[in-house]
């Protein structure tokens, strides 16, 4: 009862977001509906690579290799599982949204886990690892994902892999990844990350960050905790990976979780702030508005990022909110 | 019996490739390795650096319109230039993004080199500069074709990229192991603060270190831009990454090591290529990197250090 | 070998290619005890606590806690045996503040899961609440209350040595090994520390070890002193035994003064 009451606040939330879902549906505007999940996504990936990069200081360059894993896997069920099964049964995910809903979302589970697991694969054998060589393996496995993924040609090879089939061979639109999903995966993400950092337990993540080796002199089981953060971490990136296959144009092709992805999302946690779960949100909104509200420039927008890291770093290398957390004013007190 | 003798060519014909291919790794994996020596910081940008040694060189030859008379004078000419332009990159780059933060914790060095690299790879694209699209390398020198043995064929450029390799190595390890600044080097590397402390101008051999690896880096862009004929601003970054694999193979912080390391990646990637497919080319230099951590960490040729504590 | 020896170190050298670092050293020592160990700049002393805890594997010899063997052991065991120490160049978690390093050490002894934390159980909570209760009183005792919201890296030097100690206690040790708790300090917070360690020693019932360069200190409050000089044991005793060592005298006077207080 008391657990139910700790996170009455949260259910409220998710029940806004699901209201605002069905209204926002309705009344706004296809292409804003679009940024707005890409927003959600963009949170999910930098709070979860916040976790591993910020707050445990394993400072990883291949989370866009466990994105694709998440959206790999989700698309394949999507496709090769749960379409041809709701066209066997007669069902359109016009018609039936909430059975829809809900398949797309077991897919975009299993997506991450199989990102989770790829994550103990990467995780184990690289935990030894330090700084830079542990930033350059893990840049390297997430490549290996990729290549294998452009040799698999079950999933379209280089050529990509259509989530959504043409409509008429569904009879209605397909069902996408709605502002719903991906605002509750997203409240998901940033509850489990930030109780998670700031519990007693979790908290051995900032001590790993800080000073690895006296952790452990503390009884902290820096491997264990490491593995924690990986694991956590890459699932999450592996349901970013799944909602982004089933949003907008429902199409993904190995090249769009490349390196460049990876660094993209470094740049939203490095700027918001190692650590900084707060900071790692409001960069990732930044960061994908503002592109969108620049359209003309798009050819300038990496290089502004570029300059915008090369910067920040020399002028303020704990980003925009170092360490620090902005919290709801009615619980700025209470420390949760 | 015909057939095995088939078989001996293909493979000694993917060795001489893959010797090209490592001789271009090793030249890169040498500013890798330096640096890393001095200021135990990945470079990420020195693949760019790289990058720029081969695109500015098509710039170079258009200017001087050596590129329409290919000689050796042309080459040599063309070399150089690359190299000092890259070295005056390499120490500006050092000066301007890296020497600010001598204090910093290396994670932020790190992500400095990071954004080093996007902004040289992203600017580059740009209209105004380079532009986006590949760009044809001139050919600087004529490419003969030799018989060795059978239908074993090596070219030009391919005996070109190997003896320059070695060649530059053998100038770079002399500089090393016989001058003040080499020595000073070797002190900054095997100790930061005592180096200091001795009074070796860290500063100096940091930028000195910069601009050497960076001028090597400059040579393997023309030898790169000889050997595969097309350019674009985002050529450097999987060469770099890779070299810096060769560096860690073998073992960071050693000069042979970096040789060794570059031609037996060189060689990986050809045989994987040639024998299994040519899309794992690229997966390859990763297996080896993260096999190569997990078993001996300080590469085939490297010391093993204990951290301090 | 001592049969209530809590710690016994025997025969254990510690190699850095070529450099003997600590050579077959011999070392008990019994619960309750308080032992210095002291020796020239260089001696070997920090490495014989960073064998003990696991830092260096020693590439020979033996290092038992209470009768079992730590061969092979990770830090974080041996710190769940009951050793826990200090450092000579503080490593406290720098970004933090003194409240969450002194929480930090409870990290092993709390019962809670993640799970549970996740989702606020009362349980939770519960857990959570105790800790800080603990950790406060552990400041309390290190005269560090009022420090507690400061970030660790901000507070004066001698407040970050005493801060590593109370992280340390909070492991609940057995065995207490200090690598230089006054460095630093002038005398006055010398004298205040000797205090202390003593407090300490008697309320958490504490074995301790402490390496220490200030004679005066040592000779106060350690009954039992052994002196290292290139890795190995050269003398071993109570102050006076050692003050009058022929060996001792010259080994240091062969590196530089004995800084005396
Ligand atoms: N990781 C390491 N690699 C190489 N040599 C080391 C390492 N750790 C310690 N040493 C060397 O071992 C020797 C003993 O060092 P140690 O730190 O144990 O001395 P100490 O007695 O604690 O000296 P001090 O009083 O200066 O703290 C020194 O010569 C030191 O340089
Ligand atoms: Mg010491």
């Amino acid at each position: 009862m008391k657990t139910l009451q700790n996170n009455i606040f949260l259910f409220v939330l998710l029940g806004v977001t699901l209201a605002l879902n069905f209204a926002l549906q309705r009344w706004l505007d296809p292409y804003y509906y679009k940024i707005l999940v890409d927003v959600g996504i963009a949170i999910i990936l930098a709070v979860s690579l916040n976790l591993i990069n910020g707050i445990t200081g394993q400072f990883s360059l291949g989370h866009a290799g466990f994105m694709a894993v998440g959206a790999y896997v989700a698309a394949s069920i999507s496709v090769f599982l749960v379409q041809p099964w709701m066209q066997g049964a007669g069902l359109s995910g016009d018609t039936n949204l909430i059975a829809g809903g809900i398949l797309v979302g077991v897919a975009v589970v299993v997506g991450g886990i199989c990102a989770a697991l790829a994550g103990l694969v990467v995780g184990l054998p690289t935990l030894r690892l330090r700084g830079d060589y542990l930033a350059i393996a893990t840049l390297g496995f997430g490549e290996i994902i990729r290549i294998v993924i452009l040799n698999t040609d079950q999933v379209g090879g280089a050529r990509g892999m259509s989530v959504f089939p043409t409509p008429s061979a569904m009879g209605g639109a397909p069902v996408k990844s709605s502002f719903f999903w991906v605002f509750a995966w997203m409240i998901v993400c940033v509850t489990i990350v930030a109780r998670l950092a700031h519990s007693v337990k979790g908290k051995a993540l900032f001590a790993i960050r800080e000073d690895e080796f006296a952790a452990s002199t503390i009884g902290i089981d820096t491997t264990r905790y490491k593995v924690i953060a990986f694991l956590t971490g890459s699932f999450f990136a592996g349901i970013a990976g799944g909602l982004f296959a089933h949003s907008s144009t429902g199409f993904i092709t190995p090249g769009g979780f490349d390196t460049q992805k990876s660094i993209e999302i470094v740049v939203m946690v490095v700027l918001g702030g190692l650590g900084s779960i707060s900071g790692a949100i409001i960069a990732a909104v930044v960061l994908t508005i503002m592109p969108e509200a620049l359209r003309g420039f798009s050819n300038y927008r990496m290089v502004v990022y570029s300059l915008l890291l090369i910067i920040v770093m020399l002028t303020r290398p704990q980003g925009l909110m170092g360490m620090k957390e902005l919290r709801w004013p009615w619980r700025a007190k209470a420390g949760g | 019996m015909r057939q095995d003798f088939r078989i001996v060519e293909l493979f000694l014909q993917y060795a001489l490739q893959g010797l090209k291919l490592g001789s271009i790794y090793a030249l890169i994996a040498l500013g890798y390795t330096m640096v890393y020596g001095v200021l135990r910081l990945i470079n990420f940008a020195h693949g760019d650096v790289f990058m720029l040694g081969a695109m500015l060189s098509i710039y170079f030859a258009r200017w001087t319109k050596l590129g329409a008379h290919p000689s050796w004078i042309s080459l040599v000419a063309i070399m150089a230039m690359a190299m000092v332009a890259c070295g005056l990159i390499g120490g500006v780059i050092e000066r301007v993004a890296y020497r600010p933060l001598r204090n910093a914790p290396r994670l932020s060095l790190l992500i400095t080199a990071i954004g080093v690299s996007l902004f040289i790879e992203y600017a580059g694209q740009l209209s105004q500069v380079f532009g986006a699209t590949p760009q044809v390398f001139p050919s600087l020198v004529g490419n003969h074709q030799w018989t060795i043995a059978g239908k074993l064929t090596i070219s030009t450029v391919e005996a070109l990229v190997f003896v320059v390799a070695v060649l530059l190595m053998l100038v770079l390890h002399g500089i090393v192991h016989h001058t003040k600044l080499g020595l000073a080097m070797r002190a900054v590397s095997f100790n930061f603060q005592a180096a200091s402390l001795m009074g070796v101008n860290v500063n100096r051999v940091i930028s000195f270190t910069f601009v050497l690896g960076s001028a090597l880096a400059g040579a393997a862009g023309v030898l790169y831009g000889l050997s595969y004929h097309s350019v674009d601003p985002l050529c450097g970054f999987m060469p770099g990454i890779k070299a810096f694999v060769a560096a860690v193979l073998g073992g960071i912080g050693s000069i042979p090591g970096a040789l060794l390391g570059g031609f037996l990646l060189g060689e990986a990637e050809t045989l994987t290529a040639g024998y299994i497919s040519s899309t794992y080319k690229d997966a390859i230099a990763f297996v080896i990197l993260i096999v190569v951590l997990l078993v001996k960490p300080s590469g085939l040729l490297g010391k093993r250090v204990v951290e301090k504590v | 070998m001592t049969m209530d020896a809590m710690l016994e170190i025997s025969d254990c050298s510690v190699d850095f290619g070529g450099l003997k670092a600590v050579d077959s050293l011999d070392l008990s020592v019994a619960e309750g005890e308080m032992v210095a160990l002291i020796g020239p700049n260089g001696a070997g002393k920090t490495t014989v606590f960073n064998a003990i805890t696991g830092v260096y594997r020693p590439t020979g010899g033996a290092i038992h806690f209470k009768g079992q063997s730590l061969d092979g052991m990770q830090s974080y065991r041996i710190n769940r045996l009951g050793i826990a120490r200090t450092f000579q160049n503080i490593r406290l978690f720098k970004n933090l503040n003194a409240l969450d390093n002194v929480m930090l050490g409870f990290n092993s002894a709390s019962q809670r899961h993640m799970i549970g934390t996740m989702i606020r159980s009362p349980e939770s909570e519960q857990d959570r609440e105790e800790i800080v209760r603990r950790s406060r009183e552990l400041l309390d005792w290190m005269g560090l209350s009022a420090a507690s919201a400061a970030c660790s890296m901000d507070l004066p030097y001698g407040q970050q040595r005493r801060l590593e100690i109370a992280r340390a206690l909070a492991t609940q040790p057995k065995l207490l090994l200090l690598d230089e708790p006054a460095a630093g300090m002038n005398t006055r917070e010398k004298q205040e520390l000797a205090g202390l360690i003593e407090r300490l020693r008697k309320e958490f019932r504490l074995t301790l070890m402490v390496i220490e360069h200030d004679m005066k200190m040592v000779m106060s409050i350690c009954p039992r002193i052994i002196v290292l000089d290139h890795g190995r044991k050269i003398a071993e005793g109570n102050p006076s035994e050692i003050q009058n060592d022929q060996t001792v005298i010259e080994a240091y006077l062969g590196e530089k003064p004995v800084a005396a207080a």
